[in-house]
């Protein structure tokens, strides 16, 4: 213990008193905010004591160990080696103090966290000199809101008072030369001398340390200090004042490990994809496990067509009540078992706290068009045509002749001679002009809030609009939100805590033609409508597409998720040290969608109806499911103070049952009278069409965590979960899970200390090695060999007839097989250094998938696909770092942070033969099964080029070296092969090496594996995923700026758009004009255009040129913020007033070279619906 | 109060423990299990009849194309030559043939196998009476046939599995067997099948495509003719030793000889003939000759003049069946067929209506106009080319500016383009698997073979049907002695004509051994005449006219062999691109599939 010579004055009745709110206030605060139970702070406000013949110092330290209390003597006069006898039960503080120190004449004062300060009677300034008055104020927390049960003391005393419920304080008999010290429990402390002042208006900031954090963990909580695993939180400031309804959107970059990827900015449509530290498994990409306020949220996957997938229920809630995010990476995920392999996401949303307290908040965006599909124009098409014939020796003047491509490059709209639809119009066809301006959206929200000492409450409501870009029709997502979080505690030892939520999703979009048909399929030479205001049929009348035509009039498709969520959780103290925690939650989600497409007649360019129309059968379907989730929960937890050592222990198990049923049906005929159901469409029983659906699955489990302390310097965390799970075969259903971590705070260590390392505040260096489990790609009856149903035509008139089929022709799941287990270690540090200014984590991690389940490759005479078994291993390795700094600069305050990730694996095992391909190779998604054991999940296998053919014997030598027996891949590309096609290679195409020199070109080699012109050019996953983020405060002003992105992640976009003329008939990549191989450009970036989509895939496909890095940086996020002074806004009664600019999206760079937004993913298809930049003015009102 | 409490969660706990088995013993809800099946013939009954979904047919197989993969893109009668085009096979006819890693032709079939397989073993397993599910078994036997002649043809010898294997089976590891033990397989199956299976007639309307016991017999007639010709005339080249190469040659006991299988293939297709259960499909009086047409677009009463449905087809024998409403064929029939064009070789395959070919017949035009051509032909050129539409091409409507032959319509929807009657995808005529007039051709062809010769008699009762239908005059002994005929070739250009782009130009070529020789040829389309033969492309000084530019034809003219002595036509495909082996008259195996069973030898030459 350290020992100083300043003296105090004892001021016990005060301090009694004051503490006494203290405890209530803490206990409160710590229960109330942190969905805690069975807080460990909230039980050393009380302590217990047995001992006879200790000496004070022993009694001291224990006190110190179990609580978060500091000792601090003044004075080496009191002998702390007196020995002393004490029994005391949850007795407080002061009357352990009392009882130990009795009649010792010493006198205790409080300081910033709980620093007691021992100090003998009679010392330190007895008359304090200078001018006495009374001082008062208010103190107030960061947002603004008043800040009861401050402590507030004269400096070097005990003397103080904490503030009211109004955050206002009164002290008297102040002298001038006093310093108040106002302290809270995780709130940075302030000390102020008194001056002439009279009125302290005090803002308290929050701890920089963190230290103290407590950290939702799963099934319990924790204080950041201790903890051996690898939890990131994400505050709830993280996540305020973006223009952002789904809170997953404004985790992206947030925080290192988790990466989250969007393919859209659509509203409601945005292809979320979330991954916690890399892949796990070569089933697909395993996502966290989502556990609400102590509950995983309902998996309502099983809907096939559900909006979002199996997110929606934390999609859609409402960013506003989220009090804090975890995010558990490492083994600690493991008391979560079989749902834990690809980490867990823990939110927990706020309660009430305080006075009672409105908050409300709206904002209004504009939605701008950012990156745009490449896709040409007319002039661009009419160009790339004419580049891609100029060295054909057969052209194809596919949709016009030569001149009339030259006229569509001058821009020339007007009437041309087609190829097959005789003379039409044809003119500029801008769907992006036509179809899209910028839109509005709005976000709002309200909360009530408010604690009483037996309650607390909060209500919230919120309401969004979101819309996309598109002019010609309503396409975005409406989201309600309600919520009421209750707590009540019924007796001292007996607390109710209530969480009720509703939420609900409505996501509206056009029928159709949003995607490859909007500006990619076809040619840009169809404007929308005629001069008469009609829709125009391109193609002349052979046409049936027109995207601005469709999304107008041609139906809507409707989904909705309507969520109610119901949480009541009662803990009850049975004995002393014991606890007892039972809840239950229900979650019940109801999907519907409604789907209906309009006939919508076209016509021609001069008013005649067209052959075609959109939408040639008209229907309508309605697709409806419902899944209601249970899930039980009893834990008991025990803590416990021995001397230095410090317990924890919580047991219990959990039941889960998720139940889910669908219903579809679909007419056709429905006409556009305005009634848009399945009763105003005639039931034709022919084309009529329903089905119906149940599924279910439950897991039983037990779980348990011991945590132990010593000295808080070595930390000891085991936690394991037993898992049951209906998804396998009696005998193969339980699996256990286990973690242990280990942890050393080198900083409490006395040999650090005594190093005096001024620089170095914390350290702590932190190991995991645990196992969890994998169910993903796991059936709910893999099990079970089921029959499948269906018809079959037969009959004079045909009428369909039953049929069954064995499913898989009865190969089922094996009933051995059991889960995927992933063996995770995680080692790291965490450092805070310069008076935590800095601090920093790095952790470095190893994950085995082993036993992973994999569709083992047998001989097709098996005539099935065979079940999964346990027949693979992958490896994972990947890093984390971030580094925060955070400091003053004269009235700014400002904060860096830094964080970045990178996640590598490695098949080391696959049984089954391997099978090389051109392309992607380890596809968890392909059904061409390429596999190769030592290579990553989704390797890029890529033909090795030398440059372009100069010249006509170029290409002959290369023709009369590499054309051995006819076979390998030139020999689809001989001269002048027959028919009128002509895919012979010329100068300017792309000379692929025969890499295994056998003396052809196949990706394939020999039939053997390890042969073949590939090679091996990285990975498709995100490499170095990082965010940066940017913030300072001046005054009122507040400013952030957020930038997330990649530094490596390989693609080779594919489907139509890929490259010039993948297919004749489409629209082309603009993006490729100019930067192709000429006579005049032999040195170009990428080889001939042709019109012979044959010869291009030689040309492009699969070339070594044609994977791009998609490296990017993008401002994710961009507010400024006014806070009105609150001097100001006191008078109107409000409390805080805050006006912002929020953006999103506002900025990139990236090294993609054709053209496609980031983001976007690698399909060219289905993407040409721009992204959005947000630009967005907001309020915050509290009062 | 907490005594109390503690009961209570200590019973909770006991509690939540008692209902475990809630949570962790689950059974679907929405499927029943195998193991509750096969219980009743209904159930049998239900399993056999989805195998009919898998026959290849418009919709074909599952995730396998469809029959525009097998009905004759690229061979020496079609003018459609490109590669990559609808078919797929556009490369096959010129032998360039790369080796597959994955062959869904492989997989998918062995997948049905299985389920033949799955169901006789459940019938084995069956407690009630056999007779019950007879019929069943006995289709289960019929499909596994059916399944290993597709590889048959395909592959030649493969790996023969009658039980329903499972990932621990050894068999997955077996070599290939030899094509004599899968054709043995094969007709043990089918006399099986035939033994049980009903008759036509027996057959309920609301039945009709179910396999009957002349489905069966027919189908019989096809592999053994098959099998019968390849081993006369292929032999043992592609065989390979079945150690480093091949299926091998190994015959199983009692393997029939060629003369016996021959004798069997004309007794099955005589026992179908002889049914009363089966007819031409002959309305040529009220279809302007066209009955060739109509046959094949049979889809509604809409889909012909005289209003005809599906149930005035007898000709089927066996049909995969489709409906505009409630099947569909989600393949654009029409579009496709369009493309399917014929060559100058087939165009000339055609007869005069005297039964001589077109070099021989005093009534054949020639090329001078484009209208001589169709004068005094085989009702099926008309049928094919012309369409329902009949019209003759008045000379200046075809004009050689990229086309290079006429379009096929055979299987095309009537007014297609005009009222739209069927919209592409939704044309649902009933596709042919086989029909009377082929066990006709199989009758005439097995006779030959067996006898090399055949009476008048037979050919009347067979060949001679189908040219009637066509209204060219009778194949007689007198005919073609008197105008030098060989009748195996008349009966071998019966097939051509009749079963055009019916899946089996290919197979016959190569059954016939002589697939190098025919598909090597210049593939040829328009004759353009020349100097000493004015067209309508060509005027007699030899130059091109306005309907006809050179510049669109890459590959130029050549002077071919034609109905009117050596005349310039256009060339297609040339010779010098074509390299069609013995070698490629079986696929390669999939080399994944070997990479998997090292005892799985390759095909002879595709190492």
């Amino acid at each position: 213990m350290k020992k100083n010579s300043k003296l105090g004055r004892f001021v016990h009745p005060h301090v009694r008193k004051l503490w006494l709110i203290m405890r209530i206030t803490t206990f409160l605060l710590l229960a109330i905010s942190l969905s805690l139970s069975a807080s460990v702070y909230s039980q050393t406000t009380r302590l217990s004591l047995d001992y006879s013949n200790a000496t004070i110092r022993e009694v001291l330290r224990n006190i110190e160990d179990q609580s978060t209390f500091k000792f601090l003597l003044q004075d080496e006069r009191i002998n702390i080696d007196q020995r002393i006898d004490i029994q005391m039960d949850q007795a407080d503080i002061y009357s352990i103090l009392d009882k130990i120190f009795g009649d010792k004449s010493v006198s205790y004062t409080v300081t910033d966290k709980n620093l007691i300060i021992i100090k003998p009677l009679g010392s330190g300034k007895s008359n304090p000199v200078g001018q006495v008055k009374t001082v008062s104020g208010q103190v107030k927390d960061e947002s603004g809101g008043p800040l009861p049960g401050v402590t507030v003391v004269i400096k070097g005393t005990t003397k103080g008072t904490i503030t009211n419920s109004d955050g206002n304080f009164n002290i008297t008999d102040v002298s001038s030369e006093d310093v108040l010290v106002f302290s809270f429990v995780g709130l940075k402390t302030q000390e102020l001398p008194v001056g002439s002042k009279t009125v302290f208006n005090v803002t308290m900031e929050e701890s920089s340390i963190g230290l103290s954090e407590v950290v939702a963990v799963g099934y319990g909580t924790q204080k950041r200090a201790t903890l051996t695993g690898s939890v990131e939180t994400i505050p709830a400031e993280k996540l305020e004042s973006r223009a952002v309804t789904n809170p997953v959107l404004a985790l992206q970059g947030a925080t290192p490990g988790l990466v989250i990827s969007r393919t859209s900015s659509r509203p409601g449509n945005e292809n979320i994809d979330m991954q916690i530290r890399g892949a796990s498994s070569i089933s697909g990409n395993v996502q966290p496990l989502i556990v609400i306020d102590g509950v995983p949220m309902i998996d309502a996957s099983q809907s096939t067509t559900s909006v979002k997938g199996n997110g929606n229920a934390f999609f859609d809630m409402n960013s506003d009540d989220i009090e804090s995010i975890s995010v558990l990476k490492d083994g600690m995920a493991a008391i979560y078992g079989s749902r834990a392999a690809g980490g867990v996401i823990l939110v927990t949303t706020k309660r009430g706290k305080g006075k009672m307290k409105v908050d409300i908040g709206s904002t209004i965006r504009l939605n701008t068009m950012g990156i745009r599909t490449p896709s040409a124009n007319m002039q661009e098409y009419a160009k790339m045509f004419l580049a891609a014939n100029a060295e054909e020796p057969t052209p194809t003047w596919w949709f016009a002749d030569k001149d009339v491509m030259e006229k569509l490059v001058q821009g020339e709209s007007g009437f041309y001679p087609t190829a097959h639809w005789g003379t039409m119009y044809i003119g500029q066809g801008d769907r992006y002009t036509e179809m899209f301006q910028p839109r509005l959206s709005n976000q709002n929200n309200i909360s009530v809030s408010g604690a009483t000492d037996k309650t607390n409450f909060r209500i919230s409501g919120a309401y969004a609009n979101n819309q996309g870009n598109l002019a010609t029709a309503y396409d975005g997502q409406k989201q309600y939100n309600l919520r009421l979080n209750y707590d009540y505690q019924i007796t001292n030892g007996i607390k109710l805590t209530s969480n009720i939520s509703y939420q609900k999703d409505k996501t509206s979009s056009p029928s159709g033609g949003l995607g490859f048909s909007l500006v990619s399929q076809d040619p840009p030479l169809f404007p929308a409508k005629n001069p008469y205001g009609q829709w125009l049929s391109n193609f002349h009348n052979a046409g049936n597409r027109n995207a601005a035509a469709l999304t107008t009039d041609g139906g809507r498709d409707n989904k909705e998720n309507d969520m109610i969520r119901v949480d009541l959780k009662t803990t009850i103290k049975l004995i002393k040290d014991l606890q007892f925690e039972g809840s239950a939650s229900w979650q019940s989600n109801q999907y519907r969608r409604d789907l209906y497409k309009l006939k919508v007649p076209l016509y021609e360019w001069d008013g005649t109806p067209a052959a075609g129309a959109l939408n040639n059968t008209p229907s309508i379907s309605a697709e409806s499911d419902n899944t209601f989730y249970q899930n039980y929960t009893a834990l008991l937890r025990y803590t416990k103070v021995v001397g230095n050592h410090r317990f924890g222990i919580m047991t219990g198990l959990t039941a889960e049952h998720n139940q889910w049923k669908g219903l579809y049906a679909y007419r056709e005929g429905i006409t556009n009278n305005g009634v848009y159901d399945l009763n105003a469409v005639p039931l034709d029983k022919a084309t009529s069409n329903n089905s119906g659906g149940q599924d279910q699955w439950g897991l039983y489990s037990y779980l348990a965590r011991i945590n132990y302390s010593f000295k808080d310097k070595y930390l000891l965390d085991v936690l394991g979960r037993s898992d049951g799970s209906s998804r396998f075969a009696a005998g193969s259903k339980v699996s256990n899970f286990y973690n242990v971590g280990v942890g050393w705070v080198l900083t409490n260590e006395n040999f650090i200390k005594n190093l005096n390392l001024s620089f170095l505040d914390y350290m702590k260096l932190k190991g995991s090695v645990g196992e969890t489990g994998l169910q993903s790609g796991i059936g709910t009856f893999d099990y079970y060999s089921v029959i499948d149903f269906s018809s079959v035509a037969l009959g004079v008139s045909p009428a369909a007839v039953s049929s069954s089929s064995v499913h898989n022709n009865g190969l089922s799941m094996n009933p051995t097989t059991t889960w995927e287990r992933v063996k995770m270690m995680n080692a790291g540090v965490e450092m805070h250094l310069f008076q935590n200014r800095l601090m920093g984590e790095f952790n470095y991690y190893k994950k085995q998938n082993d036993g992973m389940l994999i569709n083992v490759t047998y001989p097709s005479v098996l005539g099935a696909s065979a079940p999964k078994s346990n027949s693979g291993v992958l490896d994972v390795h990947g890093w984390e770092v971030s580094l925060n700094w955070q400091d003053k600069i004269g009235k700014v305050t400002y904060t860096i942070g830094a964080n970045m990730s990178d996640s590598r694996n490695e098949l080391k095992k696959y049984a089954g033969a391997e099978t090389i391909a051109a392309g992607l190779v380890n596809d968890p998604g392909s059904s061409s099964g390429a596999w190769k054991v030592g290579y990553p999940v989704n390797s890029w296998f890529m033909y090795q080029t030398d440059g372009y053919f100069k010249d006509e014997a170029d290409v002959d030598a290369y023709y009369n070296k590499y054309t051995s027996n006819n076979v390998g891949e030139l020999s689809g590309y001989e001269p002048a092969s027959g028919g009128n096609t002509y895919q012979g290679l010329r100068p300017g195409d792309t000379k692929k090496v025969d890499l295994d020199g056998n003396g052809y070109i196949s990706a394939l080699g020999n039939g053997t594996s390890d042969k073949g012109d590939v090679k091996f050019m990285g990975d498709a996953a995100k490499h170095y995923v990082f965010g940066l983020n940017f913030g300072a405060k001046f005054k009122g002003f507040d400013f952030t700026a957020f930038f997330q992105g990649q530094l490596q992640n390989y693609i080779q976009r594919s489907d139509a758009l890929a490259y010039p003329f993948v297919v004749i008939y489409t629209n082309q990549n603009a993006a490729f004009l100019g930067k192709t191989w000429t006579q005049d450009n032999p040195n170009a970036e990428f080889p001939r255009m042709s019109v012979n989509n044959i010869r291009n895939r030689w040309n492009y496909q699969n070339n070594d040129f044609m994977l791009q890095n998609n490296k990017y940086i993008r401002l994710k996020s961009l507010i400024i913020g006014y806070t009105v002074p609150s001097q100001l806004t006191e008078r109107v009664k409000i409390d805080k007033l805050r006006v912002y600019f929020s953006g999103n999206d506002l900025w990139e760079a990236t090294t993609l070279k054709d053209g496609y937004d980031p983001e976007q993913g690698v399909s060219s298809n289905n993407s040409g619906y721009p992204f959005m930049r947000t630009w967005a003015l907001g309020l915050n009102v509290s009062f | 109060m907490k005594k109390l409490v503690m009961i209570i969660a200590v019973g909770l706990a006991f509690l939540g423990e008692a209902c475990r088995n809630d949570y962790l013993d689950l059974k679907p809800q929405d499927k029943i299990t195998e193991a509750a099946y096969f219980k009743t013939p209904e159930q049998f009954k239900a399993a056999t009849t989805d195998m009919y979904k898998k026959l290849l047919s418009w919709s074909g197989q599952d995730q396998m194309g469809n029959i525009f993969a097998f009905n004759g893109y690229g061979s020496d009668l079609c003018s459609n030559q490109s590669e990559g085009s609808e078919g797929g096979q556009g490369g096959y006819g010129r032998g360039n043939i790369t080796v597959p890693a994955i062959d869904n032709y492989w997989n998918n079939v062995y997948e049905y196998i299985h389920t033949a397989n799955l169901i006789l073993e459940k019938a084995d397993a069956y407690d009630g009476e056999m007779s019950e599910i007879k019929q069943y078994v006995a289709e289960a036997k019929f499909f596994r046939a059916w399944h290993y002649f597709f590889l048959l043809k395909r592959y030649g010898g493969v790996p023969i599995v009658t039980t329903a294997l499972t990932i621990e089976s050894p068999e997955l590891y077996a070599p290939r067997n030899s094509r004599y033990e899968v054709t043995s397989q094969i007709l043990k199956d089918l006399s099986d099948a035939i033994a049980e299976l009903p008759l036509e007639t027996a057959i309920p309307a609301d039945e009709k495509g179910r396999v009957s016991k002349y489905g069966a017999e027919a189908f019989k007639a096809r592999v053994e003719l098959y099998e019968a010709t390849w081993e006369k005339y292929v032999g043992t080249t592609t065989d390979g030793d079945g150690t480093s190469e091949g299926a091998g040659s190994a015959k199983p006991d009692g393997y029939p000889s060629i003369d016996v299988m021959l004798q069997d293939a004309a007794a099955n297709a005589k026992d179908v003939m002889s049914s009363g259960s089966y007819e031409l499909w002959n309305h040529n009086a009220d279809l302007n000759n066209r009955s060739n047409f109509w046959l094949f677009t049979i889809d509604g009463t809409g889909s012909n003049p005289l209003g005809l449905d599906k149930s005035s087809n007898h000709e089927f024998v066996l049909q995969s069946v489709y409906d505009y409403t409630i099947r569909q064929s989600k393949v654009q029939i029409t579009r496709n067929y369009w493309k399917l064009g014929f060559s100058r070789k087939m165009l000339d395959l055609f007869l005069c209506t005297d039964g001589l070919p077109v070099d021989k017949s005093p009534l054949f035009k020639g090329y001078h106009s484009v209208t001589d051509e169709f004068s005094n032909r085989d009702y099926r050129m008309i049928s094919y080319i012309l369409g329902a539409d009949g019209t003759i091409p008045q000379p200046g409507s075809i004009d050689l500016t990229g086309g290079a032959s006429y379009g096929n319509l055979k299987f095309t929807s009537w007014n297609f383009t005009v009222t739209s009657y069927r919209p592409d995808n939704t044309e649902s005529p009933n596709y042919p698997q086989i029909r009377l007039a082929e066990v006709y051709l199989i009758y005439a062809e097995a006779l030959y073979e067996k006898d090399g010769s055949i009476s008048d008699e037979d050919l009347n009762s067979s060949i001679n049907k189908v040219r009637a239908r066509a209204g060219v005059a009778p194949l007689t002994n007198e005919l073609a002695s008197a105008n030098g005929l060989d009748i195996l070739h008349e009966i071998r250009r019966e097939r051509a004509l009749e079963l055009y782009s019916e899946d089996n130009r290919f197979d016959d070529l190569k059954r016939w051994g002589i697939a190098e020789q025919e598909l090597n040829k210049d593939v040829c389309g328009y004759v353009v005449g020349g100097e000493s033969y004015p067209t309508e492309f060509k005027d007699a000084s030899g130059e091109p006219t306005d309907l006809y530019d050179p510049s669109k034809y890459l590959n130029g003219e050549k002077e071919v062999q034609t109905g009117a002595g050596m005349l310039d036509a256009l060339v297609i495909s040339p010779a010098e691109n074509r390299n069609f082996q013995r070698k490629n008259y079986l696929y390669p195996v999939p080399t994944s599939q070997i990479n998997l069973n090292r005892k799985l030898t390759q095909n002879p030459g595709y190492n």
